[in-house]
């Protein structure tokens, strides 16, 4: 994958990540009222450094909040055309994750993992000659 | 006399072990046979030499005298043959000596044809061993190779090795890549030894030790070092055709630079010989109950998808194929309108177009990201999956267009480059179309030969005929042709057949 490319699929993902319901922790039916109130409170959160304000849950993983993301995800919400695409994306379901199995647990995620031995070989072509390692 | 006939037997003994080594090739048709044969007019020379040492034994050179020359021509020619090549390649190079490496393999009379390409190849290669990357010596070569006529195999290797020690990777991989297109009389077995060996290691180094193995398949003749590398990559793999430790190990003695190799060489080594691949862990697309809509679904499939390392079509499809079900009927629409009225928004339809377009712009980029061709033939693709097919194959057909385009314009108003930048141009148009036909199967490669037959083929002319660039010219009928067989076009490929019969 080229780095454009990465940048394409990160970006797909960043659209959840920082879609505004998740940044503010708001339900996709709250009221302008409910929004502005829960900017305010994490506003004065992250003022007060407080470590529980400064990451929010995502179905696409755990994202950092700051006050400027709360300020851009707030306006968003403001504008009703901008809204309505926000709750679209925000309508996302939870996957279902098979119940853990209880016997599994023999501690082995613990143990170092071997590299797999089609791993890179980084110093492939200093090897041969060809640049500098 | 005893001398004479000593030196003579030595010569005859010599030469037939000389014969013995570059005989000694498999019997199935090459796709690189050695370019010249050199074998007769080496024996003269070998045969004049011993005669010459032998006139040695009977007293001092003399200008003047006719067996005295006849001693020294042989010599100087042997000495040229194989005594400054080595020294340009082999300690000059190895020094990072850039333009010394270059000046004494010009001298070397080892490939006539292409004395400077090989030059610049002992050249570029000394610019890699140098401790940091020296600008000036670099573009000492690169003055050179942009200002050399009859471009051979020589040429482009050493423009590939620069590109590399640049850190152009992708633009030295395209040229390398590219050697493989010239007619063996117009390239050096080193040059592909040389060529190979790049894209073996850089290959290795980003881990597609697949990649590797290909390049055994694609070439007989691809060096010591490559062969070493092809070898560990299907112990590496375990492949069924895996060479055992002990083979493996004679492949590593007899490969250069072993002390730096050994690393590879042991790990391949760790493997039990008949070993099985661990396989990756199975990665699938998550349960998503319906509970929550299509829509919900829909997206939890989407931004597992975009998780996913390596998706396949299947993923995609499946996931494209729930966004179809979330837009079935008016139902997501009616959604929309009901929240944009407790909102206030105006225009819902337009939120719902945005986001279409979002879902296909993703699908999309995801499909040219992992080149996942969608085959619309075996799988009933939807609405979304055809959307984002139809833009990743109008988008392919798009770039190799201009890239045709901008070749055949130029070659109709005259307009030259130098010969490496004409070869670099093909070498882009050739890797754009490539990959089209990896991502836009048959129907595409139809479209997009018809374009590039015309074009390219206005290039190869003219650079044939006005501009006496013939090896190259005749590397690019050489891919018309083949791509006219592949796509079965009688007219071009009696047309090629003809060009390409012409010869370097």
């Amino acid at each position: 994958m080229d780095s454009e490319q990465q940048s394409a699929t990160l970006s797909a993902l960043a659209r959840v990540r920082e879609n505004a319901f998740f940044v503010l922790e708001l339900d996709i039916a709250c009221s302008r009222m409910e929004m502005e109130r829960q900017a305010q409170k994490l506003l004065a959160m992250l003022e007060l450094g407080l470590s529980s304000a400064t990451t929010y849950s995502t179905p696409v993983g755990t994202g950092i909040r700051d006050a400027d993301k709360v300020r851009l995800a707030s306006a968003r919400l403001r504008d009703p055309e901008k809204r309505l695409e926000e709750e679209l994306w925000a309508r996302i379901a939870k996957a279902e994750k098979p119940p853990p199995d209880p016997d599994a647990d023999l501690g082995l995620e613990d143990l170092p993992k071997k590299p797999r031995p089609d791993a890179p070989w980084p110093n492939a072509l200093p090897a041969f000659g060809w640049g500098r390692k | 006399m005893n001398a004479a006939f000593m030196g003579l037997l030595a010569a005859v003994l010599f030469t037939k072990v000389v014969i013995a080594l570059f005989s000694a090739r498999p019997k199935k048709q090459s796709k690189h046979p050695r370019p010249t044969d050199y074998r007769l007019f080496l024996i003269i020379v070998l045969l004049l030499l011993a005669g010459g040492l032998a006139r040695l034994e009977e007293g001092p050179f003399r200008l003047n005298d006719v067996r005295s020359m006849a001693t020294a021509v042989p010599l100087a020619m042997f000495i040229g043959m194989f005594v400054v090549w080595p020294l340009a390649r082999h300690v000059f190079a190895p020094l990072g000596m850039v333009r010394t490496a270059y000046y004494v393999g010009y001298a070397s009379w080892a490939s006539p044809e292409d004395r400077i390409g090989r030059a610049l190849m002992a050249g570029a290669i000394a610019l890699h061993r140098k401790s940091q990357f020296d600008a000036e010596s670099a573009s000492f070569l690169e003055e050179r190779i942009t200002s050399q006529k009859g471009l051979r195999g020589g040429g482009i290797v050493a423009a590939a090795a620069s590109a590399a020690a640049r850190g152009d990777r992708e633009g030295a991989r395209a040229l390398f890549l590219s050697i493989g297109q010239l007619d063996p009389r117009a390239t050096t077995r080193e040059a592909i030894h040389i060529a190979y060996e790049w894209l073996a290691a850089d290959a290795a180094g980003r881990g597609a030790w697949q990649e590797v193995i290909d390049l055994g398949i694609s070439s007989s003749h691809v060096g010591r070092s490559a062969w070493l590398l092809i070898q560990v990559a299907k112990r590496l793999l375990c492949k069924p055709d895996a060479p055992t430790r002990n083979a493996l190990l004679l492949h590593w003695l007899f490969a250069p630079r072993r002390r730096h190799t050994f690393a590879i060489v042991e790990r391949a080594l760790s493997i039990e010989d008949n070993a099985s691949m661990i396989e990756d862990e199975e990665e699938n697309l998550p349960t998503v109950s319906d509970s929550e809509g299509p829509l919900a679904k829909a997206l939890a499939l989407h931004v597992a998808l975009l998780s996913m390392k390596k998706p396949t079509a299947v993923d995609i499809v499946y996931t494209a194929r729930s966004f179809d079900i979330a837009f079935e009927g008016d139902a997501l629409l009616s959604l929309l309108q009901k929240r944009a009225e407790v909102i206030g928004a105006s225009r819902p339809d337009d939120a719902l177009r945005r986001f279409r377009d979002d879902v296909e712009d993703s699908l999309f980029h995801l499909l040219k990201a992992h080149s996942i061709a969608l085959d619309d033939t075996k799988m009933d693709l939807g609405e979304f999956a055809s959307a984002a097919q139809r833009r990743l194959r109008d988008e392919t057909l798009a770039v190799i267009e201009a890239l045709s385009d901008a070749v055949g314009n130029r070659a109709r108003e005259k307009r030259a480059l130098s010969a490496i930048d004409e070869w670099r141009e093909f070498a882009a148009l050739k890797m754009a179309y490539e990959r089209g036909m990896r991502l836009g199967g048959p129907e595409l490669r139809y479209l997009a030969f018809t374009k590039v037959h015309t074009d390219l083929s206005a290039l190869a002319v003219w650079l044939f005929n006005e501009r006496g660039e013939r090896p190259i010219a005749n590397a690019m009928l050489r891919f018309l042709l083949s791509e006219a067989q592949a796509v079965g076009d009688a007219e071009a490929i009696e047309l090629q057949t003809k060009n390409v019969a012409i010869g370097v």
